[in-house]
C-alpha cells in the first residue's frame, strides 16, 4: 500500500511534463500527417512562374528595383 | 519533390509515435511492474523521465532567444 502512494506522490511531478511531452508530440504527429497529405499541384506551379515573370515586367516597366532583395 | 515531402512527414510522425510511446510506458506503466522484471533494464532509472524533459526545453528555449538575438544583430548591423 505504501508503495503506492510513493508513486502517486512522484507522479504529481510526473503528470504535468507528461501532458507536455504528450501535447508536443501530437502537434509534430500533425506536422507529419499534414506532411503527407499535402496535395501538390504541378500545373498551378508552372502558372504561379509564369504569373511571377509577367509581374516583374510590368514592375520594371514602372520603375520598381526588381532585383531581389538582401 | 513531393516524395521528399512525403518522406519528411513520415519520418516527423514516425520519431514522435516512439517518443510518445516510450515515454507513456516509462512513466505510466512501468511503476506499477516489478522491480526484478527483465523490462526495467531497458528503461532508464525513472529520474531521468522529468530530468529529460525539462533539459530538452531549456535547451530550446536557449535557442530561440539565441537566434532572436542573432537576428537582431544581424539586421542592425545592415542598418548602420
Amino acid at each position: 500500500m505504501k508503495h503506492i502512494v510513493k508513486i502517486l506522490t512522484f507522479h504529481t511531478w510526473l503528470l504535468p511534463i507528461y501532458f507536455v511531452v504528450s501535447l508536443g508530440c501530437y502537434g509534430l504527429l500533425m506536422v507529419g500527417v499534414g506532411l503527407i497529405q499535402f496535395p501538390t499541384c504541378p500545373q498551378e506551379a508552372v502558372l504561379l512562374q509564369q504569373d511571377v515573370v509577367e509581374a516583374k515586367e510590368y514592375l520594371r516597366q514602372k520603375g520598381v528595383d526588381v532585383g531581389g532583395c538582401d | 519533390m513531393e516524395l521528399a515531402d512525403k518522406a519528411v512527414g513520415f519520418l516527423l510522425s514516425y520519431i514522435s509515435l516512439s517518443v510518445f510511446t516510450y515515454y507513456t510506458f516509462w512513466v505510466i506503466i512501468l511503476p506499477f511492474v516489478n522491480s526484478d522484471h527483465f523490462i526495467h533494464r531497458y528503461f532508464l532509472p525513472q529520474e531521468f523521465a522529468i530530468l529529460i524533459p525539462v533539459f530538452a526545453g531549456m535547451v530550446l528555449l536557449c535557442f530561440l532567444c539565441i537566434f532572436i538575438g542573432y537576428v537582431m544583430l544581424k539586421s542592425k548591423k545592415k542598418k548602420a
